[in-house]
């Protein structure tokens, strides 16, 4: 993937969550007090449930790639080697962990979060 | 006297670097830091480090003077004085070779990568390939770049991925090129800047502004060249051998 294409997806995903995050705070202060039936009507409006699932999906997609930068800085040989060539070995190995990790998290959350919302 | 603290690795002899302490009495002059190394050498010459020009033109004796990276025949001691206290080290990032001299080649290699010369097949005029004097403005600041390292050696990025990030120098000299009217090969540059690593490790942080001994910016040098991978191939910000912008 081009570095332009990253760099797009960076700069529309924080757009676009801000939108989301512009639409739920006027949500909430546009009511003097937010009842539980209030609140219940609005999370089972259609609106909020795309609006909130694809707004995840883009969370995930700017959050891949700013810890994808943050592997490849600093889960390198050369950068690990700095404070010990023991774990400069094992870099490539704690790179990919790290990938798994993170991405593994990434889908469990948004599984998690698909079954709040429309289940 | 003057404490000053000088970082000392002779791969055949040392297992580690040290830092070695030397109290040289304080001149009476205000002199360069490059000065005062050679005063240290009277005393012990097993110290190593590369000078050459000694007037900021060659960029040989680029080193980290009280933890900022400059050029020591052009920095005054008076500048760079804690107290009576000065600790010199090699240029961060790049492998040491013995004391302050540090092999370069990675740094070189970033260098080679960006194509550092004009690139123009057609047919050549009869004596020179003229420019307009605003064509020739749009190379200030970007040519003066002696190549000292003081600034790629002052960034994280090219820390990390000096083998991936092309580095400030590098980047500055292939917008010199890029911003060039006489190159015709702005596509082919762009393109091999153009994946995550080469351009964009570039956070902005400018730590390259503030090294730089020149007074030089490559941090814009790199906004200008991101711009142009932005707009894609084509685009308005490109400059056409004739000077003007299609």
């Amino acid at each position: 993937m081009k570095g332009s294409t990253l760099w797009y997806l960076q700069r529309f995903s924080s757009v676009l969550i801000l939108v989301y995050v512009t639409y739920i705070t006027y949500f909430i202060l546009g009511f003097e007090q937010i009842s539980y039936i209030t609140w219940m009507q609005f999370v089972e409006t259609y609106l909020f449930k795309i609006s909130t699932s694809l707004t995840f999906l883009i969370i995930l997609t700017h959050s891949y790639i700013g810890l994808w930068t943050v592997g490849t800085d600093y889960l390198t040989s050369r950068t690990l080697g700095f404070l010990s060539m023991n774990l400069s070995e094992i870099a490539n190995s704690s790179r990919l962990i790290y990938n798994v990790f993170f991405s593994g998290m990434g889908i469990i959350l948004y599984i998690y979060l698909l079954v709040l919302v429309w289940i | 006297m003057l404490e000053i603290n000088l970082y000392r690795y002779n791969p055949e002899k040392d297992k580690f670097p040290f830092m070695q302490q030397y109290q040289i009495k304080k001149p009476e002059k205000d002199i360069m830091v490059l000065d005062l190394l050679h005063l240290i050498k009277e005393e012990d010459n097993s110290l190593s480090f590369r000078r050459s020009c000694r007037e900021g033109v060659c960029g040989s004796d680029g080193m980290n003077i009280n933890g900022k990276n400059g050029l020591a025949c052009i920095t005054p001691l008076s500048d760079v004085l804690k107290g009576n206290k000065l600790e010199i080290r090699p240029l961060p990032g790049l492998p040491v070779i013995r004391d302050l001299v540090v092999d370069m080649t990675e740094f070189y290699n970033q260098y080679e990568k960006i194509k550092p010369f004009l690139q123009n097949d057609s047919e050549p005029p009869a004596e020179e390939r003229l420019q307009s004097p605003k064509d020739r403005d749009k190379l200030d600041g970007l040519y003066e770049c002696i190549l000292c390292a003081c600034c790629s050696t002052s960034c994280p990025s090219f820390w990390w991925n000096p083998d991936k990030f092309v580095g400030p120098a590098a980047l500055l000299q292939a917008y010199r090129f890029l911003a060039d009217s006489r190159d015709l090969e702005k596509d082919s540059r762009l393109e091999a800047l153009s994946d995550p690593f080469s351009v964009y490790r570039c956070h902005g942080i400018m730590n390259c502004v503030a090294a730089c001994p020149k007074g030089l910016n490559p941090n814009k040098a790199i906004g200008e060249i991101k711009s142009m991978l932005l707009k894609g191939k084509n685009s308005k910000n490109l400059i056409t051998s004739d000077g003007a912008t299609k």
